[in-house]
């Protein structure tokens, strides 16, 4: 047991982003963290709260008034722990699969006398401790939502709070059941190539299809109404995928004790299970792994063949576009990430049914009405705003240069020239993936050639603007001790705090025009007008500050 | 070709890593970096290369002043740092070429150099495999490779010939040999007695950051009346006085 807690203790603060010695620094981060926890957090926190909330008080409605199923009430709640238990396996399975499998201490660890099992069990417990602490926090919201409308006592409170602290375990045991299997019986994933991407990007369009597909297309009343009866194929799936889920709701809102004993079980056994498999086959999956190095061959004549001398920026833009493309970790994580945002938006549309809102602005746009004209106007924004930050190319440019980071210091080649490559392969990407959208809306919507124009020209600018305010928060502090590449972005506050900045900014500048819209009378024009010299302006900010205070900042850091 | 004049480096404020240290490696010179774990010799060559930033004192590198004119320095250093596990998911070929055009090696230059050192570093075959696939003692040869490949007047090795095969080691000997008759200068950090000894002009022997000792091997022996090189070093190390 002793092992068992010194090895948790060792992998979780392997993982942990080191603070800066700079009392500046340190101050400067914490300012950050108050600003990220009252206008993302408190608001998200409230917002999943009353979601669920609201929606078990309509399903009790429904309920008292066509004596449904009284232990329907839960469903609400069901749905959303079991979407949170889907999107657990979704980032859970990357993360799983390179701290069993990949990271820099398995070589080191594996020769000590350390049985498998132990080894395995610490492992998942600091993956469940450091990747759910998010996950904990919408479950506690979804069961405070409940609990508050809901006649709670003692027992459920206590359940409640079991059960948020629980109920990842599952989810994760999944992970690593898959990681372990594909490890140990096929050669899917050999030296953490593509195919670790593959896998994972197959499991997110699986679970993207089967929500999809399960999700009916009905309005808001009308999904309640179904969520009362208790006919919502999805969460009918999701009981067998996820029968802890149903058993944990079942007892909260039923105060079944025996529910409870059964979603216990369920979760010991799975555990139990796991673990027994890990004591089986993990060992000869871990020795897969470094029997796979192959050479390719090939006559030094013929590779220098093609060897010339390039531009040194071009090649430097190569090397961080190539170090992005074939790093799995990267690749998923910067890359693959954008391709969620469609799915977003897909799901948002066919969730809200018939009363649906995206259709009604849709149509809006097309008949040129003002309100249409400006919420897509707003949402370009926003979206190009988020998508730039929620990548992470730009706010982890330099922390994925991990322990190779004295390459960016002693090479001869300025830090301007450097940052603004690291930059360039952001916006590359960032707007890239924008733009591509922006053709497929555009077309959709019918746009005209100067709003197409207009809106390119404010995704350009967000993504300029909002690279250069990744890189900026990079240099203060970057994650650059990380075991495996992952490292370098989970747990990385650079890239959380340029989300969040990113969101605050979206959100006032998106108030703010709609505001002066609406209320001031403004034309859209002038906003427009006013929204894309900010951007302008705030780019060239950005820009100036990063090439004078972010060199100094990489000037100063020293591993 | 370097000179070093009262360099001092202090890590959080407290740390006198490096302290108040002057040397200099003349051309035609391979000179060998002493010291215990922890006695200031990666932060030196790491002083020297730009990598760290020192508090106080002068550096040139070939005539360049490395805080003042950092590029014209850092092109004509060849490093090998600590670490050989750099852009793994680059393929060989695309390393050494990525080296060559930050150094602006022309392209005749760097194919001759690419064959000249991959064979006698035995890495002909693999340059089109990605370096992630490579041996501990392969990646090392590869830095040593990419170090070398644009010619540079200084070579600052952080311990070479750690991971490298005898057959590899012996050959970057004869390079350090061949490097320093041509006029350039060699310096190099090494724990093993037996190649400072073989290989070195002069050796510096460093000391919880303070130099304890330079000058030649058998000018050491002299003054301490022993033939041992290790007997000298140990009685160095835990006895001399550092103050």
């Amino acid at each position: 047991m002793k092992m068992y807690a010194k090895l948790v203790r060792t992998f979780l603060l392997s993982g942990e982003m080191p603070k800066s010695e700079k009392k500046n620094k340190v101050k400067f981060y914490i300012t950050l963290g108050i600003i990220a926890t009252v206008f993302i957090f408190i608001p998200c926190f409230l917002l999943m709260a009353f979601l669920v909330g609201t929606a078990t008080v309509g399903i009790k409605e429904e309920i008292l008034s066509n004596s449904l199923y009284a232990a329907n009430i839960g469903n609400g709640l069901l749905l959303v722990i079991q979407f949170i238990c889907i999107f657990s396996m979704i980032f859970g399975f990357n993360i799983i699969l390179n701290t069993f499998y990949f990271s820099g201490d398995i070589e080191h660890i594996l020769p000590l006398p350390i049985k498998p099992r132990i080894l395995i069990s610490s492992k998942f417990m600091s993956v469940l401790i450091s990747e759910s602490i998010m996950e904990f926090l919408f479950l506690l919201a979804a069961f405070l939502g409940f609990l508050i409308v809901t006649d709670f006592n003692i027992l459920t409170v206590i359940i409640s709070i079991i059960g948020v602290l629980t109920l990842p375990i599952l989810p994760l045991v999944y992970c690593g059941i898959i990681a372990l299997l594909i490890m140990r019986f096929t050669k899917l994933i050999k030296n953490k190539n593509n195919a670790l991407t593959l896998v994972l990007l197959g499991i997110v369009v699986i679970i993207g299809i089967v929500a999809i597909g399960y999700v009916n297309n009905d309005s808001i009343t009308e999904f309640v109404k179904m969520l009362a009866s208790g006919q919502i194929k999805f969460i009918d799936i999701m009981n067998y995928v996820f029968p802890s889920t149903y058993f944990l709701v079942k007892a909260i809102s039923e105060m079944s004790i025996g529910a409870f004993l059964i979603y216990l079980l369920i979760n010991g056994l799975a555990y139990i299970i796991f673990m027994a498999l890990a004591d089986k086959i993990y060992i000869n999956g871990v020795k897969r792994i470094s029997n796979n190095a192959v050479h390719q061959k090939r006559s030094i004549s013929k590779v220098l063949a093609n060897t010339k001398k390039n531009n040194y920026k071009v090649t430097y833009l190569k090397k961080e576009l190539k170090l992005l493309t074939r790093t799995p970790s990267f690749f998923s994580n910067c890359i693959l990430s954008n391709l969620l945002w469609p799915i977003i938006i897909i799901l948002i549309y066919l969730i809200q049914g018939q009363d649906n809102v995206i259709v009604e602005f849709v149509n809006h746009y097309k008949e040129q009405e003002a309100l249409g004209l400006l919420v897509v106007f707003i949402s370009v924004f926003v979206i190009s705003a988020i998508l730039t930050t929620a990548n992470s190319i730009a706010s982890s440019s330099i922390s994925r240069e991990g322990k190779h980071f004295p390459f960016m210091k002693y090479i001869p080649m300025d830090y301007k020239t450097q940052l603004n490559i690291k930059a360039l392969v952001s916006i590359i990407i960032s707007f890239g993936f924008n733009f591509i959208y922006l053709l497929i809306i555009s077309y959709y919507l019918k746009a005209t050639f100067i709003d197409f124009m207009v809106f390119s020209l404010i995704t350009l600018l967000s993504s300029i603007f909002f690279t250069y305010l990744g890189i900026y928060l990079d240099t203060i502090n970057p994650k650059l001790i990380w075991e495996d590449e992952l490292n370098a972005l989970r747990g990385n506050e650079n890239t959380f705090f340029s989300m969040a900045i990113s969101m605050i900014i979206a959100a006032v500048l998106s108030g703010g025009i709609y505001y002066l819209n609406k209320v001031v009378l403004i034309p859209l024009v002038i906003l427009k007008i006013v929204l894309i010299s900010l951007l302008l302006i705030g780019s060239v900010l950005m820009y100036c500050k990063v090439m004078n205070k972010g060199i100094k900042n990489i000037t100063e850091v020293e591993i | 070709m370097i000179k070093v004049k009262n360099v001092t480096k202090v890590f959080n404020e407290t740390n006198k890593a490096v302290d108040n240290i002057s040397f200099e490696v003349n051309p035609g010179e391979i000179v060998g970096f002493i010291g215990p774990n922890g006695s200031g010799k990666t932060t030196t060559l790491k002083l020297l290369t730009g990598i760290y930033q020192k508090d106080s004192g002068e550096i040139t590198v070939a005539g360049y002043d490395i805080d003042k004119q950092p590029l014209e320095a850092k092109r004509n250093i060849g490093y090998i740092s600590d670490s050989p596990d750099m852009f793994l998911r680059l393929k060989g070929i695309e390393f050494l070429n990525l080296i060559a055009d930050i150094y602006e090696v022309s392209t005749t230059k760097r194919k001759e150099r690419i064959k000249e050192l991959t064979k006698a570093f035995g890495l002909e075959d693999i340059l089109e495999s990605e370096m992630i696939s490579y041996s501990h003692g392969m990646r090392q040869k590869m830095m040593v490779i990419a170090a070398l490949i644009h010619e540079p007047d200084v070579w600052i090795l952080d311990e070479p010939l750690i991971g490298l095969d005898p057959e590899s080691a012996h050959g970057l000997k004869e390079m350090m040999k061949e490097h320093a008759k041509k006029g350039h200068a060699v310096l190099f950090s090494t724990h093993v007695l037996e190649v400072a000894e073989k290989l070195c002009d002069r050796v510096i022997i460093i000391k919880e950051g303070k130099i304890i000792y330079q000058g030649t091997l058998k000018e050491l022996k002299k003054k301490y009346s022993k033939t041992d090189l290790e007997d000298i070093f140990l009685r160095m190390v835990q006895y001399e006085d550092v103050r």
